[in-house]
């Protein structure tokens, strides 16, 4: 048996003994003796406070302290139960695998998309195992990408009150978009493809070295992606005469002294080491069409991992910009937290669990006071 | 318990030799060993004085007058016997505390004390007791025969205290005034009413008893050496700590707890009735004596015939 509030016991003890020593104290008439010069003892109610050897109305007294007892112990909320010091509960956002060595020892596992959605789902959870444990431990497992949180991440996550523990995993591999591309052998953009991974026959990514047809327009009106990658740029109109450091798309940038080309309007999905854009997005029907100003030509540029990334990005689906990236340390620390665990008594839904009992307990020290006061006036008629 | 005048072997043997001299001369008498008044023929010779007219003749200086034709009577100084009558208080509030170190028990050592020097001395004895159930009075009429200590001494064995307060005591007080010198021994809390008129002696706690000091004021008026003596008990005086219900034994329904918060107050009022009794006796030119039940009835007995002794 647990207790959540001991000092009730010590207090109800204590009163129970005051209680007892009343009864040893009670007022009466102390024992008369002959006192010849008694008009001399100045005048007082007869009882006075007399300590007896036996309690008075003993009945009376077991009721009283039994009622205080009951009290006590009602307030000091005892459990019977046998209470685990440790609740674990696992929350896996994303699509991954979870580690068997996560999982061992859970109590209940949750799985969800997004770190938002599986903090509520852990937060109704902890209710379900808060009355078998003392505290509870969460386990948050995560590849902890940008794609797993969103702005009110955080704030369900202030709502556990307790630190946790952040495993992070690697994130299954995103689906390889197949991009169709009809490529000379000799087109660094068909080795950065292929290096990427991303060839294929038939995709939702097109790719057109020269400027695209009506087919191939009507193709990205039905929700595809066509990516217009001039091979030769000269005639495009979009170099501006310069050149430029680097070129960023995703998460990745090219270092290399590249030709300055700007695609029209749309919207930036590539960056120039000075903001400009290097590539553009324009949306066509539920698809898109989009503009890339890049020159992969010059040396071993194409076969860079770096440039692979931003091949990938650059011929990802409609509105995808690329895999999302890694979360910020700081908001990791912050779905971390700091300090004990969470206290599982302070866990909503848990009381309800142990109501019943205090209530039982509540009425038998009602039961007890009514009889007290039943016997009370049949011992001492008013 | 106290019997026969053997049982006060102890206080009989020390009292023995002691004197009880009248606090003045007394006034008549047979032929004692007290101071009289009078003027006669014992052989202590006091002063000359000049015949006058009606002088006895048998009293003249005969060698002096045929000396220096000088008619002189020689006076010389009489003894007189001093009846002396006891009076004890024998109400249940004298049987406090139980047994010999009772009120009561003091009272009759002191009380033989006083007779075996005054029978000593020649004077005639009785003694009177009042109180018990039904105020009942016990007494021997006063005698200097032999035998006499043995007759007080059952008399003091025969009484049985106990009862309530009544007034016997004061009517015996007032109906003595014959003889010369009066002893009262008692604890003066047999009162039965508490006389409103007399705001001057009324004290917290209790008045004083009005029927026995104004008999013993009006036996101090009318010439006669009256003594009281007041007998308390210790635990009067200092009452225990413990709690109980004090009660009256004269009066049972008189009940008042005594606690230790009241000890205090309660020593307070009885000190201030004491004085105020003592006072008011003196004042009358009553001897005021103050006995405890617990003290050596020999000492007690030597500090009151000690006392202002006339010569």
């Amino acid at each position: 048996m647990s207790v959540a509030v001991p000092l009730f016991f010590l207090g109800g003890a204590a009163l129970a003994a005051a209680v007892a020593a009343l009864h040893f104290l009670a007022r009466r008439e102390p024992k008369p003796r002959p006192f010849p010069t008694a008009r001399f003892v100045p005048e007082r109610p007869a009882r006075a406070p007399a300590v007896a050897r036996r309690p008075s109305d003993l009945v009376l007294m077991a009721l009283r302290v039994a009622a205080v007892v009951l009290l006590a112990v009602a307030f000091a909320r005892p459990t019977l139960e046998t209470r685990r010091p440790l609740g674990r509960v696992v929350l896996a956002a994303g699509d991954f695998e979870l580690p068997p060595a996560v999982t061992a020892g859970a109590d209940t596992v949750v799985r969800s998309a997004g770190l938002s959605a599986g903090l509520v789902r852990a937060l109704r959870a902890a209710a379900a195992v808060a009355p078998g444990v003392d505290s509870l431990e969460l386990v948050i497992v995560s590849p902890f990408t940008e794609a797993h949180a969103d702005a009110a991440t955080l704030g369900i996550r202030a709502e556990w009150n307790g630190r946790a523990e952040v495993v992070r995993v690697a994130a299954s591999e995103p689906s390889v978009p197949a991009v169709e591309a009809t490529l000379g052998p000799d087109d660094p953009l068909a080795a950065a493809i292929a290096l990427a991974g991303l060839a294929g026959e038939r995709g939702t990514v097109r790719v057109r070295r020269v400027p695209p047809s009506a087919a191939d327009s009507a193709w990205a009106g039905a929700g595809a992606a066509l990516v217009y990658w001039p091979a030769d740029l000269t005639a495009t109109g979009w170099l501006t005469g310069d050149t430029t450091g680097a070129v960023t798309a995703g998460h990745a940038t090219v270092v290399h002294a590249f030709r300055r080309a700007t695609p029209p309007g749309g919207r930036a999905v590539a960056w120039w080491a000075d903001g400009t854009a290097a590539a553009a997005e324009h949306t066509l029907g539920t698809g898109c069409v989009r503009e890339v100003g890049i020159d992969l030509a010059a040396g071993d540029l194409a076969l860079r991992e770096t440039t692979r990334r931003v091949v990938a990005a650059l011929l990802a689906p409609c509105g995808d910009r690329g895999s999302a990236g890694p979360l910020s340390d700081s908001v990791v620390a912050a779905l971390a937290g700091a300090g004990p665990l969470r206290d599982a008594r302070g866990v909503p839904g848990r009381m309800p669990a142990r109501v019943p009992a205090q209530i039982a307990l509540l009425v038998g020290a009602a039961i007890v006071l009514v009889a007290e006061q039943t016997l009370r006036r049949r011992v001492k008629p008013s | 318990v106290l019997r026969s005048a053997t049982d006060y072997g102890k206080l009989l043997e020390a009292v023995r030799g002691m004197t009880w001299p009248s606090r003045r001369p007394v006034r008549t008498g047979a032929p004692g060993a007290h101071r009289s008044r009078l003027r006669g023929v014992s052989p202590e010779f006091s002063e000359y004085r000049p015949y006058r007219q009606g002088d006895d003749p048998r009293r003249l200086d005969w060698k002096l007058l045929a000396r220096t034709d000088r008619a002189f009577l020689r006076l010389a100084t009489d003894r007189a016997t001093l009846p002396t009558v006891l009076l004890l208080d024998a109400t249940a509030s004298m049987v406090f505390p139980d047994g010999a170190a009772a009120k009561w028990a003091q009272a009759q050592r002191v009380a033989m004390g006083l007779a075996a020097i005054a029978l000593g001395a020649g004077d005639p004895v009785g003694v009177t007791i009042a109180g018990g159930a039904g105020s009942t009075v016990w007494r021997t009429q006063p005698r200097t025969r032999a035998g006499t200590l043995g007759r007080i001494a059952a008399a003091l064995a025969e009484a049985e205290p106990g009862g309530g307060p009544s007034d016997t005591l004061a009517t015996e007080v007032e109906q003595v005034r014959w003889a010369t010198r009066v002893v009262v021994l008692s604890d003066f809390l047999d009162e039965t009413v508490e006389p409103p008129d007399r705001p001057a002696v009324r004290l917290p706690g209790g008045a004083l008893p009005d029927g026995l000091v104004a008999a013993l004021r009006t036996l101090a008026a009318a010439g006669v050496e009256t003594h009281a003596v007041h007998v308390v008990a210790r635990e009067e005086l200092a009452p225990e700590r413990a709690t109980f219900v004090a009660v009256d034994p004269e009066s049972p329904s008189l009940r008042r707890p005594l606690v230790a918060e009241s000890v205090e107050e309660y020593v307070r009022r009885f000190a201030a009735w004491r004085d105020v009794l003592a006072g008011v006796l003196r004042d009358a030119d009553v001897a005021y004596h103050l006995v405890v039940n617990d003290e050596p009835a020999v000492g007690a007995v030597r500090r009151l015939t000690a006392s202002r002794s006339a010569r």
